[in-house]
């Protein structure tokens, strides 16, 4: 497991994120960001459904934020 | 229709920063019930694996600042499935299945509870499932705030799960528990995208194995036989843009590590390109590419000291692809039907440099989504 | 704990306005609804353009000086909202044309010369304003700005807001038209609210259910200069100076009464084109066309009422 890589990648994401704080979009500027494609999931049971196809086929699993349970994937 | 809607959004946006204008976040209006239906068809080459599911979810506002969100699932599986591998001509893997065709049927019940704070938003979510030969119960909770005139999104939570795992027929069932922590940060960078951060940490400990495999050591047919515990996680990096005429672009990174020696790298990329008459059309892309566990070979000439061995493709090394399209129609602005198409295609030789495992079997599959969503 | 209704008939903005309740008793009901006033209150007090001392008035003062003046956040939010209006409905809601009241006088049926029209259209433009998001410059003498199209929604707004934060599930405040239902009457029934007819001040023309959200209403009809036979309503297009024509009365539906009432507003504004653009906005709405027929879009389509 390369730790190294894996802390360095979280800490450029991180301050990616940092810089982004410095912008400030005003409430009332945030028309394009409400349309429904810009959401984070537009279709949520969708991503549910295509993160259970694919984790019963590949090793990895997570990152998605999809709430719920276990499954019968061995 | 688009340029209109964007009056009213414009307008709603604006308005929101007035003070005398509430903004905490709204639950399900009050009255508005909807109801999301799913049916998914997956299909693998030479009948290897058929999967059917519905999908039903029942979202319901409740009294005060709650709702209640119900999902059901009722799957059923059924095809031959790989038990392990042997060596062939030239030493290659052959594949041995399992002769008949097996056929299992799942029930999933997910119910996601939340309650809507001024400051935040916390979602109680406990779900089950059951099927032939597995049996799940977990919880996950979550809590949700936003800063900085909600430029900012923060989520953090941590779940839990307790399955029992057999292979159908036997009497001794095996426990397996999880924990799981998940963070993750949302940020606008400007009027038209945005960035994701998620990191999840999980542990699993029990029986990690699949009951139904079995493994070729030197002349010895062993049972499929892993650690009892692991520790994962996974970073998630995804930017959102907007690009002009109605449309936007997602794009998606996620890294994942184990103690197992797997190592992957996920790439997603869809475009969102809205169409006259409420039409919506996005092909996606999905780029998959993993290291193998360090106990995975499909046949072992030598024994192992630590005795862990498995011939699971699953932990082999290998790469995928996924590319589909999915289109939706709005009807009425409270109904929505979508369909969407995606093939997959798994071989050895997909993976992202270094070594990759021979694959005797490339899988390609094909998975069809039919839905439809209603506001009542 | 059988809920009442308590109403308190108040005035404020040039308007009788009406709260209604429900609450357990007199005593709960009347510390909410003076909270209630109160805020609508403050917000006359500083929004009116009538009152001397007014944050308003002052802005309007310093016209011509390019100092101008430093506001707070509400403010700022408001002339933020005002500036939306202005750029999603082409210039036409405009806040700085107020100014148009000074040489249209309803009272005494004259019209305005076009030399008063042109002169008055050179302080009208949001666009000549200078707002930086925290001091606000009217560069020439004589400019003013009107939160009259919008105060009065926000004030609906605002006193639905703090009713509901202190509690209150089902009432409605209705400040002389624009309204604003905090929750439907305690079986669930909604709130019946009239809409008046344009010909016959009188009489109802139609009556709309809500139970959530806000409604607010425009009309050509109360005022007019009427001369040789052909008649000048008061809402005047901020480009040209001169009244518009096409619909004589509008009425939005909006989660919130403030988007109602720009919605109705900017629809009267576009004159013939608004009957289009108000379809497309997709809010409900009902409108009254020149020979005072009545069109009715509630959730699902348009029809002609009978």
């Amino acid at each position: 497991m390369n730790t190294r890589r894996l802390v360095s990648l979280i800490v450029i994401a991180f301050a990616l994120q940092s810089a982004g704080c410095a912008v400030n979009v005003k409430p009332w500027e945030r028309g394009t960001l409400a349309k429904e494609h810009m959401a984070i999931e537009p279709d949520a049971l969708e991503r549910t459904i295509f993160e259970q196809v694919v984790t019963s086929k590949e090793a990895s699993s997570g990152g998605y934020a999809v709430v719920g349970g276990g499954c019968g994937c061995n | 229709m688009a340029a209109t809607n964007s009056y009213l959004r414009h307008l709603m946006a604006a308005a929101v920063a007035l003070p005398g204008i509430s903004v905490a976040a709204t639950p399900i209006d009050k009255g508005d019930v909807v109801v999301d239906l799913k049916y998914v068809h997956y299909e693998e080459q030479d009948d290897l694996m058929t999967v059917d599911a519905e999908y039903l979810t029942l979202g319901i506002p409740l009294t005060g600042r709650n709702d209640l969100t119900v999902s059901i699932e009722f799957e059923t599986m059924s095809g031959a499935s790989p038990i392990f591998m042997s060596p062939g001509q030239n030493g290659d893997p052959v594949v041995v299945k399992s002769g008949a065709s097996i056929t299992d049927q799942r029930t999933a019940v997910t119910a996601s509870f939340r309650h809507f704070f001024d400051a935040g938003t916390l979602t109680v979510a406990p779900s089950w499932s059951d099927e032939d030969d597995y049996t799940s119960q977990a919880l996950t909770l979550q809590y949700e705030w936003d800063t900085n005139n909600k430029n900012t999104t923060f989520a953090v939570g941590v779940g839990f799960a307790s399955d029992e795992v057999w292979a159908e027929g036997q009497v001794i069932r095996n426990d397996k528990e999880g924990r799981s922590v998940f963070f993750g940060v949302t940020q606008v960078l400007n009027t038209s995208s945005l960035l994701q951060l998620n990191v999840s940490f999980a542990e699993e400990t029990g029986y990690l194995s699949d009951p139904y495999k079995l493994v070729q050591v030197q002349t010895s047919i062993l049972p499929d036989s892993r650690p009892d515990d692991r520790a994962q996680i996974a970073v998630l990096v995804r930017y959102i843009r907007h690009m002009a005429d109605d449309a936007s672009v997602h794009l998606t990174y996620r890294l994942f590590n184990d103690d197992w020696d797997v190592q992957s790298h996920t790439f997603e990329a869809s475009w969102y390109q809205e169409l006259p008459g409420d039409w919506t059309v996005t092909p996606s892309v999905r780029y998959y590419t993993q290291e193998k566990a360090d106990f995975y070979e499909p046949y072992f000439v030598a024994f192992r000291n630590d005795g862990y061995y498995t011939s699971d493709f699953r932990l082999a090394s290998y790469g995928s692809v996924i590319a589909g399209v999915k289109i939706t129609k709005k009807i009425a602005g409270n109904t929505g039907l979508d369909l969407n198409l995606q093939y997959y295609a798994r071989r050895g030789d997909l993976k992202l440099g270094g070594e990759h495992s021979l694959d005797p079997e490339p899988l390609s599959s094909y998975l069809v989504t039919l839905g439809i969503k209603h506001t009542f | 704990m059988a809920m009442r209704q308590y109403d308190f008939s108040f005035e404020a903005m040039a308007c009788v306005n009406e709260l209604s309740l429900y609450a357990s008793n007199k005593r709960q009901a009347t510390a909410v609804a003076k909270k209630a006033i109160d805020a609508i209150n403050k917000l006359e007090s500083r929004y009116s353009r009538y009152l001397p001392d007014s944050l308003l008035t002052r802005i309007n003062e310093s016209a011509g000086d390019t100092r101008g003046v430093a506001v707070d956040e509400e403010t700022a939010a408001l002339l933020n909202y005002s500036q939306t209006c202005f750029e999603q409905s082409d210039g036409m809601f405009d806040i700085t044309s107020g100014v148009l009241r000074r040489i249209w006088n309803f009272r005494e049926n004259k019209l305005p010369t076009d030399s008063e029209v042109a002169d008055t259209l050179q302080l009208i433009g949001w666009d000549k304003v200078i707002w930086d998001e925290s001091r606000i410059v009217l560069p020439l003498t004589g400019m003013e700005l009107d939160f009259g199209g919008v105060v009065k929604e926000y004030a609906a707004d605002t006193c639905a807001t703090l009713c509901r934060d202190m509690g209150v599930r089902h009432g409605l405040i209705n400040m002389g038209g624009d309204i604003h239902v905090i929750g439907p009457h305690p079986d669930g029934s909604p709130w019946k609210i009239g809409i008046q007819s344009p010909d016959d001040p009188g009489s109802i023309a139609t009556t709309v259910n809500l139970k959530y959200g806000g409604l607010a209403s425009s009309g050509d009809y109360q005022r007019s200069i009427v001369i040789d036979g052909k008649r000048y309503g008061h809402i005047l297009n901020p480009k040209t100076g001169w009244p518009v024509e096409g619909l004589r009365a509008v009425s939005v539906v909006a989660p919130q009464c403030l988007i109602a009432g720009s919605t109705s507003t900017i629809a009267m504004l576009k004159g013939e084109a608004g009957k289009r653009w108000l379809d497309e906005v997709g809010l409900p709405y009902l409108w009254f066309d020149e020979s005072s027929r009545l069109f009715i879009k509630d959730d699902c389509s348009m029809r002609e009422a009978s």
